[in-house]
């Protein structure tokens, strides 16, 4: 658990492979794109890399186009944030999907925020399948 | 914990801070509360061999921020040292703080941590406000400014740090080796050497300038020649009973201990035979004296030029800055 004396790694990583993952990106992309190497990134992500280097994840969330704040899901705006998102500015197939499942606003509001190798589901398939992937890969054991 | 000493007349973004912490902590403690918090946050990584400036990104980064130079045009005509324009609350990130590249690099730190520190007061994440960093020639800086510059230099010069740093030579000749270290401005520097001291300890920034009052008198006189024929005696008056210009406070920071009863009032003059008047250009002096505000208790009174002078500074007497701490 996070608080003001450690970070929460296990979250940290799933917020940055989540994210990544959203953008379409392998962690050799990331790795590319951030100028930090592929075994750091892939630490980060399973919450191995100990005491993380803030430059480091500085790079990783500039590359993702998020905030430290962001990255690490601190961030307080949040919840006005999913207050105000209406309803009717959701895309397509994602009302349905949530009322269909219940989701709760954080997780809409997640994957509202999300592309997927660069596009947007279009339809409500098309958000189950985004949503599947990015459960599973939260549930998803540590590799090394 | 001290209590600022207005309370009436509140900013909206100071009275919101202020709801916002429950009603129970003043504007000053919580503000302090929420640098402190910031600077843990960044203490939770790894992050040794950052340069100042790089500090100031992560945090800002930490408080959903960016950092980005003005254009090359905005810069040129620029007064302002930053600005921060903040998202609307469909954005993750907070907002962006767009800082004058040309500007010296401890002016420019000081200005980003200000302006990070005023996202620290809720009601400012509406919209886009535009702030002044620089001092102007006011009265007052506002409370809302003032309670930044103190989350400025707590988020720049971290407290129990910088006493570390100090490591007991508080005095004004350890400013440079602070300023390398911190990245702060001279003069963000000097106030801190009282804000941070442990025992009774003032710093601030003086001009030498007439009352307002007096100024006013003047212009009339200016205007109005004819006025020049009511001559006063008094040879330490001017014309129409216009005291002469002496060195006058214009911003006054102190130690946690520094008794309120006793602050330096704003416009407040330093006596003629203090060395507040003696300072050259290059040098620092130092000697045994008491502050104009009725204390009796002396101290050791360190007066140097300050970095930067205002359009309107007196050639021969420019403005000063001074650091006191109870011998």
């Amino acid at each position: 658990m996070a608080n003001e004396k450690t970070l929460d790694l296990v979250r940290l990583g799933q917020t940055i492979r989540s994210l990544r993952l959203g953008k379409g990106w392998s962690l050799s992309e990331l790795a590319e794109k951030s100028g930090v190497s592929k075994a750091y990134i892939s630490d980060l992500e399973n919450g191995n890399a100990g005491k993380p280097n803030i430059q480091y994840v500085y790079s990783v969330a500039t590359a993702l186009d998020v905030t430290l704040d962001e990255l690490l899901g601190e961030s307080k705006p949040k919840s006005h944030r999913v207050e105000r998102r209406k309803t009717e500015d959701l895309p397509p197939g994602l009302r349905e999907l949530q009322q269909e499942l219940s989701l709760t606003v954080e997780d809409v509001e997640l994957l509202a925020d999300m592309n997927f190798r660069g596009h947007r589901p279009r339809d409500k398939e098309g958000w189950r399948f985004l949503l599947e992937a990015l459960r599973m890969v939260s549930q998803r054991p540590n590799q090394k | 914990m001290r209590r600022i000493q207005s309370e009436r007349r509140r900013d909206p973004d100071v009275s919101a801070l202020v709801e916002a912490g429950g009603g129970l902590s003043d504007a000053r403690s919580l503000v302090l509360t929420q640098a402190r918090k910031l600077n843990a946050s960044y203490r939770r990584f790894e992050s040794s061999g950052n340069t100042p400036m790089e500090r100031l990104k992560f945090i800002a980064s930490l408080q959903g921020l960016t950092l980005a130079p003005m254009n090359i045009e905005r810069s040129r005509h620029e007064r302002r040292d930053a600005v921060v324009i903040l998202n609307g609350a469909n954005s993750g990130k907070r907002g962006q703080i767009l800082y004058n590249p040309d500007r010296p690099s401890g002016r420019r730190a000081f200005s980003i941590a200000h302006e990070i520190a005023h996202t620290f007061f809720p009601s400012t994440s509406g919209g886009a406000r535009f702030r002044e960093m620089t001092a102007s020639d006011s009265q007052e800086t506002s409370e809302l400014e003032r309670l930044c510059d103190l989350g400025a230099a707590e988020v720049l010069m971290p407290k129990e740090e910088f006493q570390a740093s100090v490591g007991g030579h508080w005095g004004i000749e350890t400013v440079e080796r602070l300023i390398t270290e911190f990245g702060s401005s001279r003069e963000a520097t000097v106030f801190r050497l009282a804000s941070a001291y442990h025992g009774v300890a003032a710093a601030g920034l003086l001009c030498f300038r007439r009352t307002k009052g007096d100024q006013a008198k003047l212009k009339s006189m200016m205007q109005y020649p004819q006025a020049d024929l009511f001559n006063s005696g008094d040879s330490s008056q001017s014309p129409a009973g216009i005291a002469d210009p002496k060195y006058r406070r214009q911003s006054f920071h102190t130690s946690d201990d520094f008794p309120d009863s006793h602050t330096v009032r704003w416009n407040k003059s330093f006596n003629e035979n203090s060395i507040v008047y003696k300072v050259g250009p290059n040098g620092v002096m130092s000697c045994g004296e008491s502050l104009p505000n009725g204390m009796p208790l002396e101290g050791i009174l360190e007066v140097m030029h300050a970095p930067y002078q205002r359009d309107e500074a007196d050639s021969e007497h420019p403005d000063i800055l001074f650091y006191w701490r109870a011998a």
